[in-house]
């Protein structure tokens, strides 16, 4: 019988923690809006998708903090082919772009030999310099009325697109991770290589997977990004892998892998945005909100710490 | 149409009419008297006597006085933009952080026009993120007021999203400085009422200059513009560039954008000190920030006192500067204008837009797209801008009189990047 630990629990009690309290003192500001809340789902749309990659990526034991500047060429590369080439073409182009990076980090990974963190690292200075190369920094601007909809400015009745995209991107990564033989892979990759090999799992591809699936959802995040903006900007993306391994760790993902869930990390990303717009509506600066939001996430983060025995 | 009152057995047969009235705004009300039949109908399956007539001069008033509101509160306006109390407006001012002086400027420009307007206002800050900066702009919509935007935007990029949101609030904004190519306030609609800048030429022109004329028109520069990705920069180097067509013994050793950054400005101008040495005799920057790093790079070489100087924006300390003619009178000029000014004005237009004491669809395409004055700070004349950060006495009281007194021309032609 798996026992009950209230620390697997933390991200949801703060959650609830954080609702009640802006709910209280903001109330009256709007913050209990549904267009507020939708607000909060629409801001942390982007974080959830490359979370819910990053979720899979940890759990194996791994890292990316190549996703937020992948993201941003993502984003130059669709608005680039849908000037050029139309629709479709923005689409696959800028899932191929992520993917692309995605299979870079996982061969230098899995065939090199070499530390994620030190390939991921080097990526991210990679591809963001050529972000910038590429446009002079200058700007790309969507009039594609169709994209704009789907990958962020519309919605389907009351429900913001960038809402359905984080949720229908949570809800397939969880049954991967919880129903799928690969998801078992993925756990059992990041929780003791040796013996996952012993059983007859190929870490290396599994590894391999896991960064491709990053890719690819920063991949959809830059369309997200440039769907929301009706622009594409080498600057979108930036410091957006932190957020995202943040959401992660807050959901309960082990940074040393092989535990993690994708609730906890959606909660962890909607807990994330839902401090950063509630401390916004108080009119907090920059620099108080910066304070107060990385002090709520190292108090979450240790109240979800196991004691050592 | 007449009155009926008539029992079950006969409801009324009129159905797919409709009444339909016009305000002067072009809004139009409608009663659909189709429900009315379906509604008699139901009635009459439940057996009770229809007095339809009664039901018709219910919704008829119902809707005559929702008409009779917008009417009034369109005539009592007088313009054609829909129009709202001034207890139903919150003014948004957006700036990239609150520590900068241009944008502490540009705060407290906005925070003293609220209160003279006894209206509301929120900072939003964007910390140099698009996705922040419109995160914190829809959370301010969420509020339930109609928004008054000024928006110093991040980048040109970020402004049709902002449009959008502004839109579906039913609020008035302004953008300042920045705008995408293709996007135009009057093309935008109403809510978008104007984009202002500053003319970036007559700036870019007045450090060029003044720069030359210290340099009796001959010598080699540098040249630090903004971040590539800016209307601003790429102006104020055209300035320089138009300026410098003048004066055939004038080189432009070389150009490298700092991005707006003082220590990104002093690193830059190292490199280039290190690879030009004492061939470098003035040097050209879009704005103050960048000209007071490359003024520090060349005090630590120990070349100030040999090298001339601009910069744009004039900023307190280059002011001071020039007062003192430091280093051998290094800063010759520098462009001035207050985020400050930029704020309110931009706010004000935005606010007699919302409160109906400007029609937008009647305004000018200079007032729609234009630039403001901008004047050319000088040792000579630098004193003059040290009090009240060169704001003048009553200027706030003048601009709400007439939220387009400084207003000089149209859109700024002309660009270069560099």
């Amino acid at each position: 019988m798996v026992k009950f630990q209230w620390q697997d629990y933390v991200v949801y009690l703060f959650f609830g923690l954080v609702l009640v309290f802006f709910g209280i003192t903001l109330g009256n500001k709007g913050f209990l809006t549904v267009e507020n809340l939708f607000n909060i789902t629409r801001s942390t749309s982007m974080i959830v998708v490359m979370a819910v990659a990053m979720t899979f990526v940890i759990c194996c034991g791994e890292l990316d903090l190549s996703v937020g500047s992948t993201a941003g060429l993502a984003a130059l590369t669709a608005g680039y082919f849908l000037q050029a080439y139309g629709t479709v073409a923005g689409i696959l182009a800028a899932l191929l772009c992520g993917l692309v990076v995605g299979l870079a980090n996982g061969l230098f990974v899995t065939v090199g030999n070499i530390p994620s963190f030190l390939v991921t690292l080097g990526m991210m200075q990679l591809v963001r310099g050529l972000d910038m190369r590429v446009t002079y920094t200058k700007p790309i601007l969507i009039t594609n009325d169709f994209f704009n909809n789907v990958f962020g400015s519309g919605s389907v009745g009351p429900l913001p697109s960038l809402f359905i995209w984080s949720v229908l991107i949570a809800v397939i990564g969880h049954l991967v991770l919880r129903y799928t033989a690969f998801g078992r892979e993925v756990l059992a990759t990041g929780g003791n290589r040796t013996a996952a090999e012993y059983s007859g799992v190929n870490t290396k591809r599994v590894k391999l997977y896991c960064f491709l699936i990053s890719g690819a959802a920063a991949g959809l995040a830059g369309m997200l990004y440039s769907g929301m903006m009706q622009t594409a900007r080498y600057s979108f993306g930036t410091g957006a892998e932190l957020a995202v391994i943040a959401a992660t760790i807050l959901g309960g993902t082990s940074l040393f892998g092989g535990k993690g869930t994708i609730i906890g990390t959606f909660v962890g990303a909607l807990l994330i945005g839902t401090i950063n717009n509630g401390l916004i509506i108080m009119g907090l600066d920059v620099s108080e909100q910066n304070i107060i939001a990385g002090a709520i996430i190292i108090i979450a983060v240790a109240f979800g710490r196991k004691p050592v025995r | 149409m007449e009155w009926y009152t008539g029992s079950t057995d006969t409801p009324p047969q009129i159905a797919k009419s409709r009444l339909i009235w016009t305000t002067p705004n072009g809004s139009v009300g409608r009663c659909s008297v189709r429900n009315i039949s379906i509604w008699s109908k139901r009635m009459s399956s439940a057996g009770k006597t229809v007095n339809v007539g009664l039901f018709l001069a219910r919704k008829f008033l119902t809707a005559a006085s929702f008409g009779a509101f917008a009417w009034a509160s369109v005539a009592h306006a007088g313009v054609s933009q829909p129009t709202y109390p001034k207890s139903d407006l919150l003014l948004v001012t957006t700036v990239i952080n609150a520590t900068n002086p241009y944008m502490a400027s540009w705060i407290q420009g906005s925070k003293d026009l609220a209160a003279k307007l006894g209206v509301p206002v929120e900072v939003v800050q964007s910390n140099g993120s698009s996705q922040t900066e419109l995160a914190g702009i829809q959370a301010q919509a969420a509020k339930g007021k109609k928004i008054v935007l000024v928006m110093n935007p991040v980048a040109a990029s970020n402004v049709p999203a902002v449009v959008q949101t502004i839109k579906s609030n039913g609020g008035y904004m302004v953008v300042w400085w920045n705008m995408p190519p293709g996007t135009e306030p009057k093309t935008s609609g109403d809510h978008f009422v104007a984009f202002g800048t500053y003319n970036g030429i007559t700036a870019g022109e007045c450090g060029a200059e003044h720069l030359m004329e210290a340099l009796h028109g001959k010598g080699n520069i540098i040249a630090l513009p903004g971040v590539l990705d800016s209307t601003v920069s790429q102006e104020r180097y055209q300035g320089l560039l138009d300026t410098l067509k003048k004066y055939p013994d004038a080189k432009l050793l070389d150009t490298q954008p700092a991005n707006w950054d003082q220590a990104i400005a002093l690193r830059t101008t190292q490199q280039l000190i290190a690879k030009y040495g004492d061939k470098i005799d003035g040097v050209w920057t879009a704005d103050d920030a960048m000209m007071l790093g490359a003024y520090q790079a060349f005090k630590q070489a120990g070349r100030a006192d040999k090298v001339k100087f601009s910069g744009e924006g004039a900023y307190p300390p280059v002011i001071d500067l020039m007062v003192k003619k430091a280093s051998n009178n290094a800063v010759v000029a520098s462009a001035f204008h207050r985020g400050y000014m930029a704020a309110a004005t931009g706010l004000l237009i935005a606010y007699k837009a919302a409160v109906g004491e400007i029609d937008v669809s009647k305004l000018t395409p200079e007032q729609r797209h234009g630039q403001y004055a901008v004047g050319c700070v000088t040792p000579e004349n630098a004193a003059q801008y040290q009090a009240n950060g060169g704001i003048p006495p009553g200027w706030l009281d003048e601009l709400i009189k007439n939220p387009f007194k400084d207003l000089v021309g149209g859109p700024v032609v002309h660009t270069a990047a560099p």
